[in-house]
């Protein structure tokens, strides 16, 4: 095999990283531990803050059950009896 | 026992799996094991670099971090096209590269010398006279060296990059790689004049 000094140099400065491995492993860990708890955060809480910003500028915000599906028909309905239980 | 076990494992998955493919099921699963194997593979190469460039330890340890960091956050906009080694080590070049022209403010560092386009690439330089050098010599050359012809010698004989692979982490034309590199290696040569007189 040919000589490289270029590779003995690379092999001669990355021993010299043997002893801050474990600490750059570590701070490694920590920056994207703290990255992926800033997009937790922004999950949990980006889609509220779109919705308050949506509310405040006088939009309807997102449908939620209560306001949809048969209970909205029944109110527009004009047949419907104003108290369910009574004879008319 | 139970982590003896554990150790001889992940050390069978590390020999197995290539680094596309480690990148692929971290990318997946975001288990912390096919980092390891990745870190494991590369973290001293990539510190040698910064090393070798940026002439501290200290800060060629930040960098390293720096630089896993942003390879971890970017690793899904690997798009296999390259080796896996190539991507990082252009990262590394960048990285290197940005931090000394932001320390000098020297914008022009990496601005082609028009003038001399018309050149040849032939330079009658042997590679045997960078590869047969003494460690200590080239250390002290290296040192001496600008830092882009630094990086375009290190990727070539260090890394043993093709030209078609420096010319897309610069993002430069081959011709103009060819043209760097022969004059990487005329500075190398004159530097290496300069301070060893016998050739």
């Amino acid at each position: 095999m040919p000589n490289n000094s270029f590779k003995e140099l690379e092999n001669e400065d990355s021993k010299k990283f043997e002893e801050r491995n474990q600490r750059v492993r570590d701070n490694i860990n920590h920056s994207v531990g703290f990255f992926h708890f800033l997009g937790d955060i922004l999950d949990l809480f980006l889609p509220k803050v779109v919705n308050m910003f949506l509310t405040v500028s006088g939009g309807k915000g997102p449908k939620t059950d209560s306001n949809s599906g048969e209970a909205s028909s029944d109110d527009d309905n004009p047949n419907r009896p104003k108290y369910p239980n009574s004879h008319e | 026992m139970i982590r003896l076990l554990f150790a001889l494992l992940t050390r069978k998955i590390s020999t197995t799996v290539t680094d596309e493919e480690a990148v692929g099921q971290y990318i997946l699963t975001q288990n912390q094991k096919y980092f390891d194997i990745l870190y494991s593979r590369y973290s001293s190469k990539i510190f040698g670099k910064c090393l070798s460039i940026l002439k501290d330890e200290e800060k060629a340890e930040d960098a390293t971090q720096e630089i896993f960091v942003k390879i971890l956050l970017n690793l899904a906009k690997f798009s296999g096209k390259s080796k896996f080694s190539t991507w990082i080590y252009s990262i590394t070049y960048n990285y290197c590269i940005d931090s000394i022209r932001k320390r000098k403010k020297d914008k022009s560092i990496l601005v082609e010398d028009l003038a001399n386009e018309h050149d040849t690439a032939e330079d009658g330089i042997e590679d045997r006279f960078l590869l047969e050098m003494h460690v200590k010599r080239l250390k002290v050359i290296l040192e001496k060296i600008p830092v882009t012809d630094k990086a375009i010698l290190l990727m070539k004989y260090q890394d043993e990059m093709s030209i078609k692979e420096i010319s897309e982490i610069l993002d430069k034309s081959e011709s103009a790689i060819k043209m760097k590199i022969k004059r990487a290696k005329q500075k190398f040569k004159k530097i290496h004049k300069e301070n060893y007189t016998e050739i």
